[in-house]
């Protein structure tokens, strides 16, 4: 042993020590540090997740019917633990409802919306009111779906040189209307026109005449409001969630403008040909839509007459338009010379659901529902009460799926109809 | 430089020098393969997608979906404040019958469907 301790080795050893000293240490630290980073990316991951299934969860929540929540943000304990706390909030978005829900945990934030419709419960592909007047049809007219008619029913007419030729009328069961139109929320919709267009929270931007510019506003931010009290004119404008636009005259919006999810209120709307966008507007007095217009899922265009000296409501649909959603026209103080009109020019095609107090003038198509008191043609040897010429009603056409507003024909089924941000 | 004489202790120290290293690396690679293994990473990952695409299906049922390495059992429950939802827990069991992770989800189940 002692002979050990007094060997003498060549000075070169202790750089030979400390080389394998130095490759031992950095591949121990290399390990070290590889198993701390495993370590904390797993964890980081799991919050990552969890964080997501408690957004998820947490909209599942909001739709639920009977969930009461205070006005604001609503802080919840998902699981009865600590660590699944989120955050809710509902609010209302003209006839929708909005979901939001935030989660966290640690460094970790996620936030997600919905866009809340309610499941349609359409059964009948017309509704056509008690008015002791049969229904005409003619041309290549074709009524798809269980149908309700006044009693006199429904019977093939010559208009114009055209003779209806098929050999049924109804492509579905009749059964007999009544004097009042059925499944609509009056006092709902009255309700709609007459809320409060703005809020303490919302950002009020003034407008003069005309706006050509950008505005994308997150739902998790407060709400903007265009202003304009005189005409308006939207020009190349982008606008897009988060926004209302509120104009107490007429408001024009040119091809060129994009609007998604943005709410109007006007006294009268006018899109021109070649827009495309998704807009719920409530016009006070009429609504004309140009043709080759795209109002996308989900557009609605709502019109009422509330004073008992108003002009009757009127909305007016070009040629080769396509509109998902719905339209109502409304005249609260039906008088014979005020009755709302609904015009659905050639080609046109409308998915969902339309309603009036009044006339429709069909000779596009509806993919879905329509609900009137009667129809009304206007042709080049006069007009008619009554009559289809060359219109399409087909609920079949519809997405089982359609999701509208608490309007017309809806279940109580909340759905998410679009993700918000 | 190849015919430079070298001593013969040098050998030594350079064997030494290499089963320390050789140690080093050794324990590393255990280590490494022991986390990787043990640790359940690889099955947290692969149960975390198999449960975000159980989700996304939305077919719950009390069941028992089986994986490679590992199953998920899963549960229905009401929640315990609004009618029409439901608890959804996802108890993540590895081959041993260890339970690795329960994953809870709310879901609203529509009675129709």
């Amino acid at each position: 042993l002692k002979k050990i301790f007094t060997y003498k080795v060549n000075g070169t050893a202790l750089v030979y020590a400390m080389l394998v000293f130095l490759i031992a240490t950095l591949v121990i630290t290399n390990v070290s540090l590889m198993d701390s980073f495993h370590r904390k990316s797993q964890i980081d991951l799991s919050r990552q997740h969890q964080v997501l299934r408690n957004v998820d969860s947490g909209l599942e929540l909001l739709l639920a019917n009977d969930i009461i929540l205070d006005k604001g943000w609503n802080n919840i304990d998902l699981f009865g633990t600590t660590k699944d706390s989120v955050s809710l909030k509902k609010l209302k978005w003209g006839v929708f409802e909005i979901a939001l829900s935030k989660a966290w945990n640690k460094k970790y934030h996620e936030q997600k919306g919905s866009l809340i419709a309610y499941k349609s419960d359409m059964k009948h592909a017309l509704f056509l009111a008690e008015m002791n007047q049969p229904l005409s049809i003619t041309g290549n007219t074709r009524i798809e779906g269980n149908v309700l008619l006044p009693k006199k029913g429904v019977k093939r007419a010559y208009i114009e040189g055209e003779n209806y030729l098929g050999d049924k009328m109804i492509f579905g069961s009749i059964a007999h209307s009544e004097r009042d139109l059925i499944m609509f929320d009056k006092q709902l919709f009255k309700d709609l026109f007459e809320q409060d267009f703005m809020e303490e929270t919302d950002t009020i931007i003034p407008i003069d005449g005309i706006f050509q510019e950008t505005i994308k506003q997150s739902f998790f931010k407060p709400t903007i409001v265009l202003e304009s009290y005189g005409n308006l004119d939207l020009v190349g404008a982008h606008i897009q969630d988060n926004c209302k636009i509120f104009c107490d005259q007429n408001l024009f919006i040119s091809a060129s403008s994009k609007l998604t999810n943005t709410i109007i209120f006007a006294k009268q709307v006018y899109i021109e040909e070649g827009f495309k966008g998704s807009v719920q507007i409530f016009a006070s007095d009429s609504v004309f839509i140009e043709s080759d217009v795209d109002l996308q899922y989900p557009s609605m265009i709502y019109t009422y007459a509330k004073e008992q000296n108003e002009k009757a409501a009127y909305i007016e649909l070009g040629e080769n338009t396509h509109i998902s959603g719905e339209i109502i026209a409304y005249n609260q103080f039906l008088k014979k010379d005020s009755w709302p009109l609904i015009k659905i020019s050639n080609n046109t095609i409308v998915q969902g659901q339309v309603f009036c107090n009044g006339y429709v003038d069909l000779t596009g198509s509806v993919a879905g529902n329509i609900t009137t008191l009667k129809f009304y043609h206007n042709g080049l040897s006069g007009s008619y009460e009554n009559t289809l010429v060359n219109a399409h009603i087909s609920l079949a056409a519809l997405s089982p799926f359609f999701s509208g507003s608490k309007l017309i024909h809806s279940s109580k089924n909340q759905q998410s109809i679009k993700t918000l941000k | 430089m190849i015919k430079k004489k070298v001593n013969g202790s040098m050998m030594l120290e350079a064997t030494i020098a290499l089963v320390i290293i050789s140690m080093c690396v050794a324990f590393s690679y255990s280590h490494i393969s022991n986390l990787l293994t043990k640790d359940n990473a690889a099955i947290k990952v692969k149960s975390r997608q198999a449960i975000d695409q159980l989700i996304k299906i939305k077919d719950f049922k009390n069941a028992v979906h089986t994986y490679q390495g590992f199953i998920i059992q899963e549960t229905i429950s009401l929640y315990k404040t609004s009618e029409g939802i439901y608890l959804i827990e996802f108890e993540i069991i590895d081959d041993n019958n260890k339970t690795i992770e329960i994953i809870k989800h709310l879901c609203r189940i529509d009675e129709n469907s």
